[in-house]
């Protein structure tokens, strides 16, 4: 028997049929889950990359407008998100220039996304919100402030 | 002899094949309810199954009532091998794991079929469901996106619960047991047990817009940990865990297998402890509620409808862009509410409360709310956050529902406080003798009393919460109410009572027809003593409760057709969040905001700092560009006004939409520096009621009213009044901004102290009371009004005399009423002539009377204004600079002493 015989001899031993199906199994899982991986996100990507214009007269204090907010005083706008840094809920309006969470009671100040009442703890995520001088338009974006992509 | 009969019956099979069973019907009711179910309108496709598909709502009750037992008896099944540690007998240990993972998807078929609701509930527990996955490491947004989806999508929820939800769970039990189907006599049983639940029980459903967010009863546990931890990651740990333990029971020696299933036994007990106190007790945002408040709440566990197979199909069809309430399936045709609260739009619910999905007419009344907007449910009404929160809780805060400053002063009187200033709540008034004269004399009016009937309010029926003033009874709305309540109504158009903000003056009346009157002042009457009239000739008007009223003069605001709320802002009269003290601290409109020579405090729609503000605009397509008037004292927009590039003010009546030109202060008053302590108030105000005094005794033997309780009383305290007189208003000084301001006799009464129990010996009060007349002329009062009035200087009615001996001339003074012995004062002064008062003499700690120097300047102008002619020139230099002509006064003037 040539040596190169032998090798492959041995080898053989080395991947059996059933190793063989281990490893055809795991490859057909890793794929699964990098299509699932290049397909998740996708919606939120799309949303992510919507633009979302308003007029340039914003009222004083609070806009709701769903996803996101947008505050206004004397010196800035300002956006956030309106998604509850706790455990995802959707905020909503509450007295004064109070937000507040119905799930789990969390409350924040609208001027700074800053938490006032628990369980939440982190602020709420401000995101980019730019004047478009042409259009005379305030553009929102549901990225985080200071992200642009 | 029967029971163990009975035992063998009810245990006709495990609670394995239990959950089996129900798992079947429910897959299969699950195939049926996805022909009526629409993912992309969940909530409007579940409602309408509700509301016009007996047959789909059958189906869907029985495709929850099965979901429920699975559920359950898949926990029982649990349990069940736990506690006879059979977990053993499965060796393989790759049927262990999957039995443990399917656990998981257990729990997410039961909580993904909550999301597919689609009401507020599902909405937000998809959220909290997408948050949790996505804190999972390395795989969340994977796990997130694949088993939660996006935002208003239900498509990955909907398939993952059809479909690998679905697949899995059969696929265990396989897995498990080597077959799907239970014995045919256990599940004729659960098909029959789920049969009686869906004819009877209606899956729950709740509103899109509720703003109490409670998961699936099963899951309340996870939120309220939830609540309690400010690291949702810690749940998904704690799970974990739990399960890790499950997984590796099997393989345990003995001793920590039994230590395992009690820690496992403590964390069910603690569950189902967290989930039964988050059930019971907690409600809108989480927070604290009774048990009795959550039993009328919208979303019960337990909905006794039964279901109307045999119903023919409902010919009332409510258009796709209207609100799914079952209400508008028999109120459709309902008018008479205005755009702000348009039915269509909101429904019925939102205020009435009531089941929204019933379709009987018993079931959809249930737990209504028949007067909505009354302080005891204004929180679930007109108070809810998707309403109007901020108002509401201005409005406990408010002092026409706190009555704050009348009760300090009256518990003053009565030598219950030593304070004039503290804060009080008409609700929490005892039966002390200040509590109970208020009960009888003055506890009716405030926004805390119940209406509790339809219809317009009569004049004794007060307060009422938010319809006070919001609720207008149309004749046509009246007639529709009264044909409801007869039950013949049938075929006549159904009318609702208007609720709006336009508020007329008589709103206002029935409870400022007392007091300073300011109502009855305004359009001119003023109230004589009952049941008299002092001019035959006068005109003259009777209350409904027989007070005569004389027509005296109208305020010049209520000539020009002003209402109330023209001046009065919702601040001023709903409060604005902060507790008051007393009315003057409350009202924000000063003169000065309209009648202004200077740069006109205002403010751009555009910028308006209150969404209150901001929506009224809205409504009223106000330009966002458009100046409206600020208010200088707390910065409250009059929306009712506009400023011109020039600086002008214009004011349009709210109610007639008639349009005003508000004029600047004339010339002399803002002339020099002689004038400029005077309020407006001090000239322009043509009169105010005034009272020389009363006297109060409590009568033990007369039948009273506790106007708080609303019940008869035996014992009443009474108030013996004096006559009551339309004159110019005293004059005093406001310390605080060091003005001089109207006032008028506010607490001159005696109090016979002994009449009640346990009192002792008898008090007299002359406290006066700081006024805002609401009787304004635009001519002002003369100079000599004041400067030669003892009325107005505080001396009370009488004549002030000038003699002049010599060089010199010297005032006397001579009261037309006695003296009271009490303190040697004429019954109508404030104080006495050159001298300085007692005090207390007011009804606030920075209300006075005119100090002797004061007096005496006064009463020095006046000695001049004998002489020379109040338009002379003399008297205009003089206004312009006194002390300059003063120095220039000629030989001949006799100066005062």
């Amino acid at each position: 028997m040539s040596r190169r015989m032998a090798v492959i001899m041995e080898k053989q031993k080395l991947i059996t049929r059933k190793s063989f199906f281990r490893i055809g199994t795991t490859l057909i899982c890793g794929l699964v889950v990098w299509i699932w991986h290049r397909l998740s996100g996708v919606q939120t990507e799309r949303e992510n990359r919507l633009e979302f214009r308003h007029g340039k007269d914003f009222p004083m204090g609070i806009s709701y407008f769903e996803k996101y907010y947008i505050f206004r005083n004397d010196h800035t706008v300002r956006a956030f998100l309106t998604k509850c840094t706790h455990a995802g809920c959707r905020i909503g309006t509450n007295t004064g220039t109070i937000l507040q969470c119905n799930c789990h009671g969390s409350q924040f100040d609208a001027e700074t996304g800053n938490p006032l009442k628990g369980p939440a703890i982190k602020p709420l995520q401000e995101i980019e919100c730019r004047f478009d001088q042409k259009k005379g338009q305030w553009v929102v974006r549901l990225q985080p402030f200071g992200k642009t992509t | 002899m029967h029971l163990p009969k009975l035992k063998k019956f009810l245990q006709f099979d495990t609670a394995g094949w239990i959950a089996g069973s129900s798992l079947l019907i429910c897959a299969v009711s699950g195939i049926l309810l996805a022909i009526p179910y629409d993912f992309t309108h969940a909530h409007q496709s579940v409602s309408d199954i509700l509301l016009f598909n007996p047959a789909g709502s059958f189906v869907r009750n029985f495709h929850y009532w099965s979901a429920q037992l699975f559920f359950i008896f898949s926990v029982l099944h649990v349990y069940d091998h736990l506690s006879k540690s059979t977990e053993t007998n499965i060796r393989d240990r790759r049927t262990w794991l999957n039995l443990c993972l399917v656990l998981i998807f257990l729990g997410y078929e039961m909580i993904s079929g909550f999301i597919l609701k689609g009401d507020a509930a599902g909405i937000q527990a998809r959220r909290i469901l997408a948050s949790l996955l996505e804190s999972v490491p390395f795989f969340g947004k994977l796990l997130s996106s694949a088993f939660s989806g996006v935002d208003g999508n239900y498509q990955m929820v909907y398939v993952q619960h059809i479909a690998t939800g679905t697949i899995l769970l059969f696929v265990a039990v396989y897995d498990h047991v080597k077959t799907i189907w239970p014995k045919r006599k256990s599940w004729i049983i659960v098909f029959l047990i789920i049969l009686f639940f869906s004819l009877m029980f209606r899956a729950p459903l709740g509103q899109a817009d509720s703003q109490q967010i409670k998961g699936p009863w099963f899951f309340v546990g996870i939120q309220e940990m939830l609540h309690l931890t400010s690291h949702p990651a810690y749940i998904i740990v704690l799970i974990f865990i739990l399960l890790s333990l499950v997984f590796f029971l099997p393989r345990f020696r003995k001793n920590y297998s039994i230590l395992t299933k009690r820690i496992l036994m403590v964390a069910g007990i603690l569950y189902l402890t967290m989930t039964l106190v988050a059930l019971l007790f907690r409600g809108e945002n989480w927070e604290w509620k009774s048990w009795k408040e959550n039993q009328s709440s919208e979303e019960q566990l337990l909905i006794f409808d039964p279901v109307d197979l045999f119903s023919s199909d409902k010919p009332v069809i409510i258009p796709d862009n209207q609100k799914r309430e079952s209400c508008l399936l028999c109120h459709s045709a309902m008018t008479g509410l205005s755009e702000s609260h348009n039915p269509a739009v909101m429904g019925c619910v939102a205020c009435h409360l009531g089941d929204a999905y019933a379709t009987s007419k018993s079931k959809a009344h249930r737990n209504m709310i028949l007067v909505p907007g009354n302080f005891t449910n204004v929180k679930q009404t007109c108070g809810t956050q998707n309403c109007h929160p901020d108002m509401s809780n201005r409005m406990q805060k408010s002092l026409m529902t706190s009555q704050s400053g009348i009760i300090a002063v009256d518990k003053f009187v009565f030598g219950e406080t030593a304070s004039l200033n503290d804060s009080f709540q008409v609700k929490n008034l005892g039966y002390s003798a200040a509590d109970t004269h208020l009960r009888n004399l003055c506890a009716g009016c405030h926004l805390g009393m119940e209406k509790t009937k339809t219809g317009n309010a009569e004049w004794l029926e007060r307060g009422g919460g938010c319809n006070a003033c919001h609720l207008h009874y149309s004749d046509e709305a009246t007639q529709s109410m009264k044909r409801m309540k007869a039950k013949n109504s049938a075929n006549s158009p159904e009318i609702h009572p208007g609720i709006d903000i336009q508020v007329s003056n008589d709103r206002c009346l029935s409870c400022h027809s007392r007091s300073g009157r300011i109502s009855l002042n305004y359009e001119g009457w003023n109230e004589t003593a009952e049941g008299t009239t002092a001019n035959n000739l006068a005109k003259t008007r009777v209350l409904p409760d027989e007070r005569v009223l004389e027509f005296r003069q109208a305020d010049v605001h209520h000539e020009k057709g002003m209402s109330c709320i023209d001046c009065h802002t919702s601040y001023d009269l709903m409060g604005d969040g902060k507790h008051h003290t007393h009315k003057e601290e409350a009202v924000g409109i000063q003169c000065v905001d309209c009648h202004n020579s200077g740069k006109v405090s205002s403010i751009a729609v555009s910028l308006l700092p209150d969404k209150e503000s901001q929506m009224i605009a809205w409504l009223r397509k106000t330009n966002p560009k458009t100046k409206v008037v600020q208010t200088t004292k707390n910065h409250q927009a009059l929306l009712n006004t506009h400023v011109d590039s020039l600086n002008r003010i214009f004011l349009t009546d709210k109610l007639t939409g008639k349009d005003h030109e508000s004029k600047p202060p004339a010339s002399a008053c803002t002339k020099g520096k002689g004038h400029s302590r005077l309020s407006c108030g001090s000239c322009h105000t043509a009169w105010v009621p005034q009272c020389i005094g009363c006297h109060n005794s409590f009568e033990k033997e007369t039948s009273g009213f506790d106007m708080l309780s609303g019940k008869p009383t035996r014992g009443t305290w009474i108030e013996f009044a004096g006559k009551s007189l339309a004159e110019p208003p005293v004059l005093g000084v406001n310390e605080a901004t060091n003005q001089v301001v109207t006032a008028m006799p506010g607490m001159v009464m005696s109090i016979d102290h002994e009449s009640f129990t346990n009192g002792k010996g008898k008090r007299f009060h002359r406290l006066y009371a700081p006024t805002s007349g609401h009787t304004t002329q635009r001519a002002s009062r003369s100079c000599k009004s004041c400067h030669n009035d003892p009325l107005a200087i505080g001396f009370g009615r009488g004549e002030l005399i000038y003699r002049i001996a010599g060089n010199t001339g010297s005032w006397t003074f001579v009261p037309r009423f006695a003296l009271n012995p009490n303190d040697n004062l004429p019954e109508d002064a404030w104080t006495g002539f050159l001298k300085e008062a007692q005090t207390p003499n007011s009804t606030r700690n920075t209300l006075r009377p005119f100090s002797v120097a004061e007096q005496k300047r006064i009463l020095e102008v006046g000695s001049c204004l004998n002489c020379h002619d109040e338009k002379s020139n003399e008297m205009d230099q003089a206004l312009g600079n006194y002390q300059q002509t003063l120095a220039r006064r000629s030989k001949k003037c006799v100066f005062v002493e």
